[in-house]
């Protein structure tokens, strides 16, 4: 069973913020979900299998780099606040 | 211009063989497409932007066109989760305000060096995540057999184009049948290719070991002619493979049915019969008929709407308010993160991530997302060993005709159901292609039905043979 308590810590960690209202809907909405999800339950798995990806090294040799700032006007450009070659953020601490 | 351009049943290799003649140019099939759009538009919502340059793209693909360029002057339409450089794109998300595609999608490039004409970005779920587009954040787009009907989703805004003859062509993305439930419910062509055919970079990650990019069409051989432009091994994506040419079958393909799955509980009686007919006609072409059984498949979508969600609240949470986009003013930093994604990302996106966060908390990961892969072994275990004695699994693509504007809007266990049928060729990684297959008829609408085919790895070319003979081209 969801509870609304639930709801809030999920929003905090999903960094959401929601109404009491859209909390409520959540909270009877993705109690179904579970409901139905649930069903993987019944299934007999045994030991679950470690998630694997068949790539391996799939980073590119580090050489040949490109020309250094050849994007940086290109990305930053599309950043809603920006202190010349910086992104702009409040304060953290 | 000599004969008027009879967009209603003109398809990629027709309009190929009238540009290469000379009936018509680039520019006037161009042209003919804006006009369409322009009558239709404003009442399907197909089209969240058409793009002011098409005429000159038009101009500049006519150059290109000869006779073994077969996409050289295609109008086609984009969904909106792919980047077109320099282009407004944003997954018909608020969040995504004012973010201009910095370089373009792998799909696109090549598509864009072939001498397609890009008319515009097609309207789509919210971060493609739902059946109908309803989660856009720019209104639900029309079905164009019946207005007051969904088109289907996520891809619904791209599939309408070509259903409404909007577009000649469309892409779209399918994590879980947003390319082949609304083609479905538009009567047209949809391929959902080989997990990793064609490269996801420049695609908007949703799940993204499900994601892939395919071509909605008019025509079988359309989608070949789109897909054989698009696959191929990509440095820019690692999951991305090497596509191999395969060993014609010997014989006419076989086709599986789970009979225990396909005729389930809440399958209209009209999508069943359809779907008999279908079996009939292929019968009749000398295909053989074998019933399958595929013991976990329903599972399937349990599996889906966990596997899903968790990797939605991964990649979605990238959208912070710092790099792009949109951003709201809280009161600190994290004021800031949890305005701009409050604010930012509609209803579903918001319970979607709120869910894959859930089956990723430490609690649960086990029960859920954990249990949820090693299912997804299984499956992937009985479509290996159903492919050793069938060549096609073959279903109904959905389970009824498009439902009637805002009728599962409030009810999202009931819009995850659409997919009952789709999800599991994502899950398997498998190609699958939605095919129009009949119609019903209510009032004095034909609505269209779709059947599914689903072929094993890098086996599109068996899908496309049997698509071919099934419509008769």
């Amino acid at each position: 069973m969801i509870t609304l308590q639930d709801i809030e810590k999920l929003a905090t960690l999903s960094r959401l913020s929601l109404t009491a209202a859209e909390k409520e809907k959540y909270r009877g909405e993705i109690d179904s979900i579970v409901g139905y999800i649930d069903m993987l339950k019944k299934v007999s798995t045994g030991k679950p299998a470690p998630v694997m990806s068949r790539n391996k090294n799939v980073l590119r040799e580090d050489v040949n780099p490109h020309e250094p700032g050849m994007y940086t006007e290109k990305l930053l450009k599309l950043a809603p606040k920006r202190d010349g070659q910086y992104l702009k953020v409040k304060k953290i601490l | 211009m000599s004969t008027k351009i009879d967009l209603a049943t003109l398809t990629i290799e027709k309009a190929h063989a009238h540009l290469v003649a000379g009936d018509f140019t680039a520019r006037e099939l161009a042209q003919a497409y804006l006009d369409e759009i322009t009558k239709k538009n404003k009442e399907l919502n197909v089209y969240l932007e058409v793009f002011d340059d098409v005429l000159a793209q038009a101009d500049r693909a006519q150059k290109l066109i000869s006779k073994d360029n077969l996409l050289a002057g295609i109008p086609m339409a984009f969904k909106d989760n792919m980047l077109i450089e320099g282009r407004r794109v944003q997954s018909a998300s608020k969040i995504l305000d004012g973010y201009i595609a910095p370089y373009d999608a792998t799909a696109i490039q090549k598509l864009r060096d072939a001498g397609v004409v890009f008319l515009g970005r097609a309207n789509m779920d919210e971060f493609a995540m739902g059946a109908s587009t309803e989660n856009s954040a720019f209104g639900v787009t029309h079905n164009p057999h019946d207005t007051s009907r969904v088109a289907g989703g996520s891809s619904g805004g791209s599939v309408a184009a070509v259903g409404g003859s909007l577009a000649l062509a469309a892409l779209g993305s399918d994590t879980g049948g947003s390319i082949r439930q609304p083609s479905a419910y538009c009567g047209v062509v949809g391929l959902k290719p080989t997990y990793g055919s064609i490269s996801r970079h420049g695609l908007m990650a949703m799940g993204s070991s499900l994601d892939i990019i395919g071509p909605i069409t008019k025509s079988v051989r359309d989608a070949e002619i789109l897909f054989d432009a698009m696959r191929g091994r990509d440095r820019y994506d690692s999951t991305s493979i090497e596509y191999g040419t395969q060993k014609p079958l010997k014989k006419k393909p076989v086709i599986g049915v789970p009979w225990h799955f396909v005729d389930g509980d809440g399958i209209a009686p009209e999508i069943i019969s359809t779907f008999k007919a279908a079996l009939k006609k292929f019968e009749k072409a000398g295909y053989e008929i074998k019933e399958i059984k595929l013991p976990n498949i329903e599972y399937s979508l349990a599996v889906y709407y966990i596997i899903v969600p968790a990797e939605v609240s991964t990649n979605l949470s990238r959208f912070d308010g710092v790099k792009y986009g949109l951003h709201v003013e809280g009161p600190n930093l994290l004021g800031d993160y949890l305005a701009t994604r409050g604010q930012g990302f509609g209803p579903e996106v918001r319970r979607r991530i709120m869910l894959g966060t859930y089956v990723l908390s430490s609690g649960y990961y086990d029960a859920y997302y954990n249990k949820a892969n090693t299912v997804r072994e299984l499956l992937k275990d009985d479509f290996k060993k159903a492919f050793e004695s069938v060549d096609i699994i073959m279903t109904p693509t959905t389970a009824d005709v498009a439902f009637e504007i805002g009728k599962k809007a409030s009810d999202p266990l009931a819009m995850y159901l659409e997919d009952i049928f789709t999800v599991t060729a994502n899950l398997v990684g498998i190609p699958a292609l939605s095919i129009p297959a009949g119609t019903k008829k209510i009032g004095d609408k034909e609505l269209p039905i779709g059947i599914q085919l689903m072929a094993n790895h890098e086996r599109e070319d068996i899908l496309f043979t049997a698509g071919k003979d099934f419509v008769g081209e």
